[in-house]
């Protein structure tokens, strides 16, 4: 069996009669001086269980008159109205806040979202407006306070949506006959029924899309000045490699991030963190009074992030690499927010791990240290050992008394005899490693020329980016 | 010999009374029983100024109260009910599925009564107006159990003749047959069930039953209407006001060079500001907006002013601006009509919008339906003028300005 198509009832020519008979509702004629009667409506195709129950399953329920039926005689499409029918509009709105607690809107931005509308369907729809009396004096106060409401339409409204284009209408009255009996009508049947024709032009849409707002949440692109009058450059403006190696990327705001201790904090540029610092030391705090605040930036997107599941993304130096995470408001920092690494999307290492960070001139196996085992690795932040000194780095040189010479950003590991390099930094300058610190559990990456922390640390504009 | 004749020279004879005294006994013997309810009138009208609805101050049958359409629309009935006895044929009938429920098609009867008897009792001939009840037709299984009393069967005569089958061979009538129709809760008879009770008979003025209470179990006047509510509350659900709702919409506060406008100029980036500032503080809101959705902040703005200020800023109500406003403060001035929503922009009061969502449905509001057909104000004239006094502004073309009697 062929798959179904999603199931779509709105209501939409339902509402529209739901209104008709409210524009019929609460009209009243009067019996005498003191006693006015409101002259009730219904639908006039009732069921006939309906009209059963109604009238108590008894022939001897009493009608009520006056009264009035509204129902439809007509649908038709209207093919003078037709306009580009697979026009689609496209609108964009923000909401404003939500308070989660008190269910309240707040004065702030809340979620944005994205309308695409298609096209409605024309249609006329005809109703009929019947009108019992029991006598022409009746018949005449009800006709005289409810046709002066057709000059010659009335308005009417299906709903009060502002996206909703279909729900504007007129009531048109087409005409009335005055009686549905001969006259003179003595002795025939004592029921005498006015009728009023009305159209009303209406439109039938398919359901509309609504999403997030789509907005740009990051810009790559290749700016390459080609100066064509220049010989060397007539080939270049054909060369990818060249165009597309010249990148700009552009964040809302271009606020730059800083990552530490799962926190990402805000800010506004350059003076607050200083890049060229290789230690691996924490950097001085950011000045508080210059931290923009996370709203800011959501208030760019328009929404509001889902705590713990809208995610930031952190291209990592090699401009390859990409970590996530999901993000959480900070308690008590409006310009911060937790960030929950997902820890699949951490380099994996290819360099075994190393029991701790260490500088050589002060601590050795031994002292300070523990003693030397087979398999200890030790990342070095200062040289130890001079190719042109032939003394002996005594701390260093193991059972087998062996000379050691290292240098700052060189790994060693004992072989369970002596120390020796086992990561020559001056070996690997033009290649990308990835190393854990036993101690930290830190992971350090090899930055061509130093290592720093793999992840944590700055951000530039362009180089993260929103994801709810 | 004489000549044998039935006919004497018009006079009832005893042949006439024998078949009568004969006939009237069948009724007794086979025919049902039946509740008369005997019109005896319009109701009284007086100080009537309309020559075609004159005033009837003695009602008798005789009257006819409006004599351009020729019809009785408000009619007595005798508190008396004459139990007299009559017979018709019962026929099968058969519902009719109408727009305004079920009808009995062909459930028109002829009833035939005698006619002597029908005059000794009544006083009169049943006539058109007057409301038979046929007892055996009483129903005491209608649909809900709940139903306090059981559903009386009752019809309006429509007309009343002698039928062929009524003459004896005096050529004297003895019968009189009547045409009914099902009886309708109508103008026409709602003083007739008003002083009826629950049982069917003449209600106890000690309000053992409420008024109303006879015509809520006979007619489906109370389902009807409380249908039509109901729809009208899914209207009303629907379209609460005329226009649209804006008021979940955020409109940003945009300035004249299309950025959003932030507090007092500080932009989050602007690193002169210092941490021990006075001016710029950590708490302060953004301007509000110049524009609601409505004064223009969306395109396509029909219906949409609500008097409020966009994203729920306050707004204060009033006949007068304040003396001391803020920049950004919204005031709606509720003496204007539709009342109108302004905002301080630190010299002027500027519009935002005019409050022109109203309520669509029946009764008191801002419609022009409203406003002449729901008009309920008075207005009161100079001293020195005619027409001094307290007088409704709603007043029918033909009646403007004439002058209205003091008592």
């Amino acid at each position: 069996m062929a798959e179904s198509n999603a199931f779509f009832y709105d209501q939409q020519t339902r509402r529209f009669i739901i209104q008709f008979i409210r524009i019929f509702s609460g009209w009243q004629v009067q019996y005498d001086s003191t006693t006015l009667k409101t002259v009730p409506i219904i639908y006039g195709d009732p069921s006939r269980q309906a009209a059963t129950i109604m009238k108590q399953n008894s022939e001897n329920l009493m009608s009520t008159v006056p009264a009035m039926a509204a129902y439809v005689t007509g649908l038709d499409y209207d093919r003078k109205r037709i306009q580009s029918p697979d026009f689609v509009d496209k609108r964009h709105v923000r909401m404003r806040r939500r308070d989660i607690n008190t269910g309240q809107l707040t004065s702030e931005q809340g979620n944005a979202y994205t309308i695409e509308r298609m096209m409605p369907v024309p249609y006329i729809l005809k109703m009929k407006l019947d009108i019992w009396t029991s006598n022409t004096t009746q018949k005449l106060q009800i006709l005289e306070q409810i046709l002066t409401l057709f000059n010659p339409s009335f308005e009417i409204q299906s709903s009060d949506n502002y996206f909703d284009w279909t729900s504007l209408s007129v009531v048109n009255l087409d005409g009335n006959s005055w009686d549905s009996r001969s006259v003179p009508a003595m002795g025939s049947d004592a029921i005498s029924i006015n009728t009023a024709t009305f159209n009303i032009p209406i439109w039938i849409s398919p359901p509309s899309k609504v999403k997030k707002l789509g907005v740009i949440r990051r810009i790559v692109t290749s700016v390459y000045d080609l100066n064509l009058d220049d010989d060397s450059n007539q080939t270049a403006g054909f060369d990818d490699n060249l165009l597309l190696g010249q990148r700009l990327r552009v964040t809302p705001l271009s606020f730059d991030l800083i990552l530490l201790n799962g926190e990402l904090t805000l800010h506004t540029g350059v003076g607050f963190v200083n890049p060229d610092n290789v230690k691996l030391g924490v950097p001085v705090a950011i000045d508080s009074a210059l931290r923009p605040t996370w709203d800011i930036v959501f208030d760019q997107y328009g929404e509001q992030i889902n705590e713990g599941i809208s995610k930031i993304s952190l291209l990592l130096a090699d401009e390859i690499t990409e970590i996530t995470g999901t993000i959480t408001r900070h308690a008590t920092d409006s310009s911060k927010v937790t960030f929950a690494i997902d820890q699949d999307t951490i380099p994996s290492n290819d360099t075994t791990a190393i029991n701790a960070v260490i500088d050589p001139l002060r601590s050795g196996p031994g002292a300070g240290l523990a003693d030397a085992a087979t398999g200890q690795r030790y990342m070095l932040i200062d040289d130890i050992g001079n190719i042109a000194n032939t003394g002996l780095a005594a701390a260093w040189a193991g059972s087998a008394n062996a000379e050691l010479v290292a240098n700052v950003n060189d790994i060693i590991e004992y072989d369970g005899t002596k120390w020796v390099v086992s990561f020559d930094a001056t070996l690997n300058l033009a290649q990308t490693h990835y190393v854990t610190n036993l101690t930290t559990q830190i992971q350090y990456v090899w930055a061509l020329d130093h290592w720093s922390k793999s992840f944590e640390g700055e951000y530039l504009a362009g180089t993260w980016q929103l994801i709810y | 010999m004489p000549r044998i004749s039935m006919w004497k020279n018009g006079k009832h004879t005893s042949d006439f009374k024998f078949f009568d005294k004969i006939i009237a006994e069948q009724f007794v013997v086979g025919s049902t029983g039946i509740h008369v309810h005997k019109y005896i009138g319009p109701t009284e009208v007086s100080g009537s100024t309309d020559p075609t609805q004159p005033d009837i101050l003695d009602p008798t049958a005789n009257n006819i109260q409006d004599i351009l359409f020729l019809e009785n629309r408000n009619r007595k009935y005798d508190v008396d009910i004459y139990n007299i006895r009559a017979s018709y044929r019962v026929t099968d009938s058969d519902f009719d599925l109408s727009q305004f429920g079920l009808f009995l098609q062909s459930d028109t009867l002829f009833i035939t009564f005698h006619l002597n008897e029908m005059y000794d009792m009544i006083g009169r001939k049943i006539m058109a107006g007057d409301v038979l009840e046929l007892p055996h037709l009483k129903e005491y299984h209608a649909l809900n159990d709940d139903i306090p009393a059981a559903l009386r069967r009752y019809y309006m005569v429509q007309d009343g003749s002698r039928p062929a089958e009524g003459y004896s061979p005096t050529w004297w009538p003895h019968l009189w047959r009547v045409k009914v129709t099902p009886l309708v809760d109508s103008q026409e008879v709602a003083g007739l069930f008003d002083q009826l009770g629950l049982n069917g008979e003449p209600r106890d003025d000690s309000t053992v039953d409420p008024s109303d209470a006879f015509m809520d179990i006979m007619s489906n006047n109370k389902v009807v209407t409380e249908i039509n509510t109901a729809v009208v509350s899914q209207a009303e659900k629907d379209v609460p006001l005329s226009g649209y709702d804006t008021s979940e919409f955020y409109v940003a506060a945009v300035g004249a060079d299309g950025k959003i406008r932030e507090p007092k100029n500080a932009r989050v980036d602007d690193i002169t500001i210092s941490s021990d500032s006075t001016t710029t503080t950590a708490d302060m809101t953004g301007f509000s907006p110049e524009k609601d959705i409505a004064g223009g902040a969306i395109p396509g703005t029909y219906l949409l002013g609500d008097g409020l200020a966009p994203n729920g800023l306050p707004v204060t109500k009033g006949i007068v601006f304040p003396a001391a406003a803020t920049i950004g403060e919204f005031v709606l001035r509720i003496d204007y009509l539709p009342n109108r929503l302004f905002r301080y922009n630190g010299t002027h009061w500027l519009k935002v919008e005019d409050s022109v969502r109203v309520s669509t449905s029946s009764g008191v509001g801002d419609t022009q339906l409203s406003g002449f057909q729901n008009n309920t104000n008075t207005s009161t004239g100079n001293e020195n003028d005619s027409l001094a006094g307290t007088t409704a502004e709603r007043q029918a073309l033909s009646e403007i300005l004439r002058p209205k009697a003091d008592n």
